[in-house]
């Protein structure tokens, strides 16, 4: 923990939010501490803020959208600040890695591709995609030419979960972000770090103020007060479909668009004809991998009798040899931790 | 996670890996649990229903195709799903039928910026990935202009 504190940028230390393009204090003061679930030691110092937080980056992300160029730029030019972010992804993702592992638990392995090479591919897939929005012309009944135009929503809401924060949130601000909208993020109260992490290298990149900010607390206050708020034209979420429900009911008065990827108890089906093999290093990757807290996890296991024995004796042999270790150091294998809280999908 | 292997092992469904904390680190410390399974577990219990989001697998057995997909489809969720054979016919007919947004034939968990994952039903209605999603974030506006007549 002090190799990482020592290490890595003062971004995790200052308990402060991102809005505007600055780092602020929560309007209420608080800070709240994150806990490291590998053995429940203190993480780090992060600013607990509240709705009083969310109304001023909500402001200043309308005022960014409103006023501010970010939407008025040509998508070639939105297009490299997403892969000057891609990447200072790439040359941070230890320190990505670093502070989710710490965060949330899931194996430095899998984080370093996570947070490393794979989060900076979404952001260059989608800046690829900011120069291509066009729209199509029409004949019309009438005497009239008709074309269309592809245009930012406006302000986008991202509320994201803990089980894989830089990647959960990099599907939603890599699209929003290229065709010109402003955000403000909301990361899970158990997994600030990386976000406020992210907010700091868009900055570097030279990300104009008020386009992507972010605001960190706890309690379903912050997140509510986004949902809600009427200068907020979408929001975005992945987590629990109990949530997701919550979401779309409350983005009901102000008729914002809503997307949600929630839970799911997926299906895998192995045949007697299988490659039984693969089959089963498959059902088992696709089950324990992040300890099961994912949302495509394989968690219903659907196997023809005549080879049924034969797949539950190796999953079982395979589950007794896996032995949990501590994250930081674990080079392979599936993830076996838990944060304390397991409602997101 | 200790409450719904309570209930696993209520509902009937055999115990045989897990089911357990585990506390490398000294008895107060850390949070993990053992991967664990279910066996010889029915579709219509709660450990086969409810998403956990945890490590517990439950293994359930089938003998004929169409109720491979009866099962796979009995379910609130639709995100994902996987078939392993290989009969090639068997493999696309499985995918086609599977009510979910993705489904991996011979593989599991694998995914690419440019490739729409989402799900329907309880699992929720979007998609992110590809390029499709740009629809999401942008508003279609239709111009109209006179053009002379005559």
């Amino acid at each position: 923990m002090s190799d990482l504190l020592s290490r890595s940028s003062t971004v995790i230390t200052r308990g402060e939010l991102f809005i505007d393009g600055r780092w602020t204090g929560a309007a209420q003061g608080g800070v709240y501490t994150t806990v490291n679930p590998a053995d429940g030691t203190v993480g780090a110092q992060v600013a607990d803020g509240s709705a009083a937080d969310i109304e001023v980056a909500v402001q200043a992300a309308r005022r960014a959208f409103d006023e501010g160029p970010w939407p008025r730029m040509s998508g070639h030019q939105r297009a490299r600040i997403l892969l000057a972010v891609a990447d200072l992804i790439e040359r941070d993702g230890e320190e990505l890695a670093r502070l989710d592992t710490l965060d949330m638990g899931k194996p430095i392995a899998h984080t370093r591709e996570e947070n490393g090479p794979i989060a900076a591919a979404v952001y260059r897939y989608y800046a690829g995609l900011a120069s291509q929005l066009s729209g199509s012309t029409h004949d019309s009944m009438g005497s009239a030419f008709v074309y269309s135009l592809r245009e930012p929503l406006g302000v986008v809401g991202a509320i994201t979960p803990f089980n894989a924060p830089v990647m959960l949130s990099a599907t939603k601000i890599a699209p929003a972000l290229a065709a010109g909208n402003t955000m403000v993020h909301k990361p899970a109260e158990t997994t600030p770090l990386s976000a406020l992490k992210i907010a700091g290298l868009f900055a570097e990149a030279g990300l104009p103020e008020g386009v992507l900010n972010v605001v960190t607390g706890t309690g379903a206050g912050p997140g509510t007060t986004l949902v809600a708020h009427p200068g907020v034209d979408k929001v975005a979420f992945t987590g629990s479909t109990q949530v997701g429900q919550e979401i779309i009911r409350g983005s009901a008065d102000t008729l914002k668009r809503v997307s949600v990827e929630l839970g799911g108890k997926s299906a895998n089906i192995i045949f007697a004809d299988a490659y039984l093999e693969e089959a089963i290093e498959h059902a088992f990757i696709g089950m324990f991998y992040s300890s099961g807290q994912v949302c495509i996890a394989g968690s219903r296991l659907l196997v023809q009798r005549p080879v049924y024995d034969q797949v539950v004796d190796a999953l079982v042999r395979r589950a007794e040899a896996t032995v949990p270790g501590d994250p930081m150091i674990r080079t392979r294998g599936s993830a076996r931790w838990l944060t304390r809280r397991s409602s997101s999908g | 996670m200790s409450e719904y292997v309570r209930i696993g092992r209520l509902e009937g469904a055999e115990l045989v890996a897990g089911g357990r904390t585990h506390h490398p680190q000294g008895p107060d410390s850390g949070w993990y649990y053992l991967p664990t399974i279910f066996s010889n577990a029915r579709n219509d219990m709660r450990i086969a229903q409810d998403e956990i989001f945890g490590p517990v697998l439950t293994v359930i057995p089938f003998d004929t195709d169409d109720e491979a997909v009866a099962l796979a489809n009995g379910t609130r969720f639709g995100l994902a799903s996987a078939v392993h054979t290989r009969d090639i016919k068997r493999a696309h007919s499985v995918a086609a039928a599977m009510r979910a947004g993705t489904c991996w034939i011979n593989t599991y968990s694998q995914w690419d910026p440019g490739v729409s994952f989402g799900g329907r039903n309880a699992s929720g209605y979007s998609r992110e990935f590809g390029p499709e999603v740009m629809n999401s974030y942008t508003e279609l506006k239709s111009v109209w202009v006179e053009l002379p007549t005559g």
